[in-house]
């Protein structure tokens, strides 16, 4: 596919979008068949994990919302799938934490990819509030409670005001549909940004796989 | 704690029961969440340690392949 | 102008692709890897939820409670006529009866306003006894508290309560009459029955949309002043200061992601409630973990903690491969 512009009037906003986004991300950079050497421990699989759990919350919560927010209290099939969705969930945030304690003793935001650890650091903050609505909307006493208890923090700061954790109905609505919107777009983020940036390199080796001659400064470059 | 068949739900293992919690100060935790919590930490200490297969750590496999459809001969293609 | 000129004109400024790798690779399979992991985690799911399920304690209902602990219940209806309850001097979102938390001079609790209108007495107590009809002396006596004035009320209510407080077992049937009461003993005996009887937990739900509701604000607020939920959450280690917000029911695991937001409520500075600090627990500690949030965000700005990596060498474990083959 040809990056060139000719043919097209300067601001023809196509051309230049594929343009921008071939310099990007290459072909073959965004489906990559071949990584770097370095990437060679099991430390790496944690992020592709992280994501395979989210899929499996997605679909479990999908599967759940088919017969709506109480069904699964008193029918078998309905409380399998709460049971999925809440060990999916579960293992998200296992292999999410063990990705973001790999990811920081790499310093993985060296060479321009701080982007990269921002979006991480957000989906998992966002990935946070996203349980916590969950729990709030299971219809149990312990829905309750936590609406009781958590009503005081969020009061607190003055968002009571328009988030009402008392409120299933709303809290329903932003569970199952804008924070997973949210997770997603950031996630997806995420991804593009991993792919565009590449896997950073050991501390100490420059882009071209050799020793670098002086020892890095920590943090971003 | 064995088999446990009830109208609405099936557990091998019920965890419904008493809960069980370590007490150490002002720290307290679950068994549950201890138990989460080693495992992580365990987890990503193999992660660390354990070999990776398919990796000699000597000669590299090959140099990068250069993407073969994006460059035009007048422009070299970006990389 | 020719075209290739113009190509010249569009394309960008060289600059080095950021972090763009071209030392030694290796091959690699994305798409295997990814279904690999779907699967693998998709069982490991299965099996957990095989072996364990989930937990499922059954929802809390104010007839359950007036049946349970009567005695508990009118305490907390006579509270709310009182305006003792936490509901009753809440501040904003539902009332402007307290100033609710701050931090100092920002008080954004109560700047945020009303966002849900909440009026204790008048909806736990008083609008759900104005539904019944047939009892006269139940009529007579909302007639008579209607037309008290506020200190009036608020007299009778207090009277009662500290009357309950001294009861054994705090039993309503063992506190002698006396007009001191007003009409609250017939008004809070009423309103058990009422609860008692299935009724009070879907009149409670708002209305205000009419038919179909979704809000529990007024009947999670009612049983919140109450130590019925509290008895609950205490025996399951969901209390503040009893790291509850990482807790589950049972034996489960919980949100263990939130050990460190829930730490700040077990130090003693926050546990009293008598204190500045105490008073303002949630407010501070919302501020605090936005801090800690916003410093996770930006670690890769931050001297020293961005540094840690480098001295901390886990990633020497990481990379070993690389460096044995790569020595300088």
């Amino acid at each position: 596919m040809s990056t060139s512009t000719a043919g097209a009037g300067a601001g023809n906003w196509t051309a230049r979008l594929r343009a921008r986004t071939l310099e990007a991300v290459p072909p073959g950079q965004l489906l990559p068949d071949e990584q770097p050497a370095y990437v060679a421990s099991w430390i790496y699989v944690f992020g592709v994990a992280t994501l395979a759990a989210l899929i499996v919350v997605l679909l479990s919560g999908a599967l759940i919302a088919l017969g709506g927010p109480s069904w699964w209290h008193t029918n078998a099939l309905g409380h399998f799938l709460n049971s999925l969705h809440l060990w999916s969930v579960e293992l998200f945030f296992f292999f999410m934490v063990i990705h973001l304690w790999g990811k920081f003793f790499m310093a993985a935001w060296r060479g321009r990819r701080a982007l990269t650890w921002m979006t991480g650091a957000i989906t998992f903050l966002v990935s946070i509030a996203t349980a916590f609505t969950g729990y709030l909307v299971q219809t149990n006493v312990d829905s309750q409670w936590i609406a009781s208890e958590a009503k005081d923090g969020i009061n607190a700061t003055g968002a009571g005001a328009f988030w009402n954790v008392l409120d299933v109905g709303q809290m329903l609505l932003w569970h199952i549909a804008l924070l997973p919107l949210a997770v997603g777009v950031i996630v997806v983020l995420h991804v593009i940004l991993v792919r565009v940036r590449g896997v950073v390199p050991p501390i100490g080796i420059a882009d071209d796989g050799t020793p670098e001659s002086v020892a890095p400064q920590g943090g971003s470059r | 704690m064995l088999s446990l068949l009830t109208a609405d739900h099936l557990a091998v293992v019920d965890l419904s029961g008493h809960g069980h919690y370590l007490q150490w100060g002002i720290l307290q935790i679950s068994y549950a969440n201890t138990i989460v919590i080693l495992s992580m930490i365990l987890v990503f200490a193999l992660a660390l340690v354990l070999p990776f297969p398919g990796h000699s750590g000597t000669a590299p496999t090959h140099t990068p392949r250069r993407p073969a459809d994006d460059a035009t001969p007048e422009e070299g293609g970006p990389r | 102008m020719t075209a290739a000129a113009f190509r010249g004109r569009q394309r960008r400024p060289a600059r080095p692709p950021a972090g763009r790798w071209h030392g030694p690779m290796r091959p690699y399979d994305l798409a295997k890897e990814f279904t690999v992991a779907l699967v693998v985690v998709a069982l490991l799911t299965a099996a957990l939820a095989v072996l364990f399920s989930s937990p499922d304690e059954k929802n809390v209902t104010l007839q359950q409670w007036a049946t349970a602990d009567r005695n508990d219940f009118v305490a907390t209806a006579t509270g709310e006529l009182a305006g003792t309850t936490t509901s009753a001097g809440y501040g904003a979102p539902y009332n402007t009866n307290g100033d609710g938390q701050s931090i100092g001079p920002l008080k954004l609790q109560k700047w945020a306003g009303i966002g849900t209108p909440v009026d204790p007495p008048n909806d736990f107590v008083v609008t759900p006894l104005s539904t019944i009809s047939g009892n006269s002396a139940l009529t007579d006596a909302l007639h008579r508290w209607k037309g008290a004035a506020a200190d009036q009320q608020t007299t009778w209510a207090s009277a009662y309560a500290d009357a309950l407080g001294k009861a054994p077992d705090g039993d309503p049937a063992k506190v002698t009459a006396s007009p001191d009461f007003g009409p609250v003993p017939v008004m809070t005996d009423a309103l058990a029955q009422l609860a008692s009887a299935g009724q009070l937990d879907s009149q409670l739900v708002d209305s205000s949309t009419g038919f179909f509701q979704t809000n529990y604000t007024k009947p999670l607020l009612f049983l919140g002043d109450s130590g019925y939920l509290d008895d609950f959450a205490a025996g399951q280690h969901l209390h503040g200061n009893q790291w509850g917000m990482m807790n589950e029911t049972g034996n489960y695991p919980g949100q263990a992601w939130l050990w460190l937001y829930t730490f700040w409520y077990q130090l003693p500075g926050f546990t009293d409630a008598n204190s500045t600090l105490g008073a303002n627990a949630d407010a501070i500690i919302w501020a605090l973990m936005m801090v800690l949030s916003l410093l996770l965000i930006l670690v890769p700005f931050i001297p020293g903690l961005r540094s840690i990596p480098k001295l901390v060498p886990v990633y020497k474990l990481v990379w070993r491969d690389y460096y044995r083959g790569h020595r300088a």
